[in-house]
């Protein structure tokens, strides 16, 4: 059977390929790796390696080789973790809120998404303890948590959403696993015996694809608010403490849509590499960019919108103590950074966006690259400058304790942290589709 | 020719007289004009005497600096010397220098020597400064003690002040014809009882007022009661205050005590909590047993 291969709007007559075109052009990745990915998995691991030994000094001596001190005491890990947070939420957005919207370009994008989600939230529930004194007391927070901290509202649902992740994931795998138990020939053993233990005896007969079905369409409706939830309440552990700039009602929404951009710009850097890399203009074509840059220009409204209530209206009101902190970011030693993720990090994208030729692969990766760039650099803006302006001024401490500039140690960790992700992503989709096979051909069955 | 002759004359003597008055207005505005740009800066100093509410008396000087066509202004850093006057001899009792507001206080010892109406006498000087030389303020006063009670009888509650002037030989006489006002302490400040809160001591040395209905106390109708004597030529300012439960019980501000501060979450939030979480586990031990009949509905 042939099936139409582009996803376009309608007004170009599609190409047409057979099922077993699209098997061997989704299992290729897998079964050869070239020179280039090598290197590419050799310098994450270096990185990772670096980090590792970073974070064995920093056990070793204590956070003291960190640069947070009394004030600045949450650095560059609470930041990488909201921003390792926010990148996951794109699980939920492309995977279940557009299936859910009956959108049908979102398929082959689904698993990357997917991906993308399950290796931030994992970086995020590990920084996390990176950040603390005494990860050995981590288990306390499960043993001896207070019902009304939000701290433990956030270990609930970070652990609650890596699991639903990665069941979601797992569930969407399990037709490829069955397919990769059997067409799979000349790899490892223990490959082989993973496929077979994790296809748990897939055969794709009728009650397991009815159960299978039933089952992604549960994890798509308990995702979403676990999603939103999961995000919120890291808000929330911002916005319940008294502080100017974090004790805003706005924080939730304003979190969950900044969120979404950044996670979509995560999702089409994503998109570009695999299909480059491993050859799927045929799956992923410029109508699915398209169609992600118009969704970015949606997000991108959403959060400007956001951020206009998160800044105009204590700008307007300036209590001294907002005003102080505000004056920083506008004018002061954190301004260059805030205009910079304002403006390249969220308005220019969505101006440039507007423009059909600005949604074509290159340029809007390109894009994309900035406005993750500037999602990072917005989580460092909403926790260290905030810390740094206590209600009452800082006096009478050493001049180190004023202002803050991450150590090597913390950028080594975060950098291992982010080449964690990124190694999860290229090592999952060489030995997994990135690209749900199943899911394509569901696709283009129901097209016909 | 007489009458014309009498008018000549009373009209010379008119000129002269003109004449002469004109000279002395412009003699006198001339010296008036030297000796206010003599004296275009002065000092004034104001001098009272406070007890405060555990007995400790004060004794306040404040400087203020006038200045030809100016406000009225504190003036800071005035060097004073505070005497004190007893049988017709001064002796220097402090030294001290006016504050920002132009304020400087000293406080009265017992040791102080009193006349034998129980009079302190004090003044206070500027020596240091030649432009202010001279300059000096003097006042008397009697130590004096309020004692504040309240009583209720059917529903009519009372507040009684009794006053009493100590003397020479230390022992306290009733005070009387002096004015006392009696305040209720509010948010911001005192508030007299009524329009009529000041009231004249009888000759026990007594003044009492009865509590108006309807002022607010705190949860459980507690009011904090203010007597006062103020600036009097005799006394200066005394005060003493009490508590009763006269007033109206009123919880001024909601509970906004954060759950998150207390050691124990509500049961709203327990129940909000443990059902979110009980949702989320029944939903993954569903979809775990999802994953397990995938497993069994399997013929491999």
């Amino acid at each position: 059977m042939k099936y139409p291969i582009i996803e376009n709007d309608h007004t170009e007559k599609p190409e047409t390929v057979d099922i077993e075109t699209i098997k061997e052009d989704l299992l290729r990745p897998i079964k050869k790796i070239g020179p280039a990915g090598k290197i590419w998995i050799a310098s994450l691991i270096l990185i990772c390696l670096i980090g590792a030994y970073a974070y064995y000094l920093q056990l070793k001596n204590g956070l003291e080789v960190t640069s947070m001190r009394n004030y600045a005491s949450w650095g560059i890990y609470i930041s990488s973790f909201v921003y390792f947070v926010a990148i996951s939420l794109v699980g939920a957005l492309i995977s279940s809120i557009l299936k859910l919207l009956n959108f049908e370009w979102y398929r082959p994008l689904a698993r990357i998404a997917e991906t993308i989600a399950v290796a931030n939230i994992i970086c995020a529930g590990l920084i996390i303890v990176v950040d603390m004194g005494r990860p050995d007391r981590v288990f306390n927070l499960f043993t001896h948590g207070r019902v009304q901290s939000p701290i433990l509202w956030d270990v609930m649902v970070v652990s609650s959403y890596l699991i639903t992740s990665l069941l979601f994931l797992y569930f969407s795998l399990l037709p490829s696993l069955g397919m990769l138990r059997d067409q799979l020939k000349n790899k490892p053993r223990w490959q082989m015996k993973m496929y077979k233990f994790l296809a748990l005896g897939w055969e794709g007969n009728e009650k397991q694809s009815a159960r299978l079905k039933k089952s992604i369409r549960f994890i798509c409706i308990l995702i979403i608010p676990l999603a939103i939830s999961i995000h919120t309440v890291t808000a929330w552990l911002f916005a319940t403490t008294l502080r100017p700039g974090w004790n805003s009602t706005n924080f939730g929404p304003y979190f969950v849509a900044g969120a979404f951009l950044a996670g979509t710009g995560a999702v089409i850097i994503g998109m570009f590499v695999f299909q480059k890399v491993y050859h799927l203009q045929k799956y992923i074509t410029d109508y699915h960019f398209d169609n992600m840059g118009k969704l970015l220009v949606f997000l991108g409204l959403i959060y400007a919108y956001f951020n206009i209530n998160e800044y105009l209206i204590p700008a307007y009101s300036s209590r001294s103590s907002e005003a102080l902190l505000l004056n920083d970011m506008f004018l002061g030693t954190s301004s260059h950074l805030f205009w910079f993720t304002q403006s390249i990090g969220m308005i220019l994208p969505v101006i440039l966006l507007l423009f059909r030729k600005m949604r074509k692969p290159l340029p809007m990766t390109i894009i994309a690259v900035f406005i993750v760039i500037g999602a990072w650099l917005k989580r460092y803006l909403i926790v260290i400058p905030v810390l740094l302006h206590p209600y009452l001024p800082i006096q009478g401490v050493p001049k180190s304790w004023t202002s803050y500039f991450p150590s090597w140690i913390e950028i080594a960790i975060v950098l291992a942290f982010i080449s964690a992700s990124l190694l999860f992503i290229t090592i999952f989709s060489r030995l997994f589709p990135i690209i749900s096979i199943a899911d394509i051909i569901e696709g283009k069955e129901k097209k016909l | 020719m007489k009458h014309r002759l009498l008018t000549k004359y009373i009209a010379s003597r008119m000129s002269l007289f003109l004449l002469a008055i004109i000279f002395i207005h412009t003699v006198s505005v001339a010296q008036n004009k030297e000796i206010t740009s003599l004296n275009k800066r002065k000092i004034i100093l104001r001098l009272n005497f406070y007890a405060n509410l555990r007995n400790e008396r004060t004794a306040t000087i404040k400087a203020i600096e006038r200045i030809k066509n100016s406000k009225p202004l504190a003036a800071k850093g005035v060097k004073l010397n505070i005497y004190s006057l007893h049988d017709d001899t001064t002796k220097l009792f402090q030294q001290v220098v006016t504050n920002e507001k132009g304020e400087a206080t000293v406080l009265l010892t017992k040791k102080l020597p009193v006349d034998k109406e129980g009079m302190l006498t004090l003044f206070a000087k500027i020596e240091n400064d030649p432009e202010y030389a001279g300059t000096e303020v003097e006042g008397s006063v009697k130590e004096a003690r309020i004692v504040l009670s309240t009583s209720e009888s059917d529903s009519t509650k009372s507040v009684i002040a009794r006053l009493s002037g100590i003397e020479a030989d230390g022992n306290p006489t009733p005070a009387e014809y002096i004015d006392i006002t009696f305040y209720v302490q509010r948010l911001f400040g005192l508030m007299p009882l009524g329009e009529d809160a000041t009231v004249t001591t009888d000759e026990r040395g007594i003044a009492s007022i009865i509590f108006p209905k309807h002022i607010k106390g705190d949860k459980t109708g507690n009011v904090i009661i203010f007597a006062k004597v103020e600036d009097d030529d005799t006394y200066g300012t005394v005060e003493a205050k009490t508590e009763a439960k006269f007033g109206e019980p009123v919880n001024p501000q909601p509970d906004t005590s954060s759950a998150l501060w207390t050691s124990k979450a509500p049961l709203w939030m327990s129940l909000s909590f443990y059902l979110a979480l009980s949702a989320i586990l029944t939903s993954l031990s569903y979809l775990f047993y999802q994953l397990y009949k995938i497993r069994k509905e399997s013929s491999l």
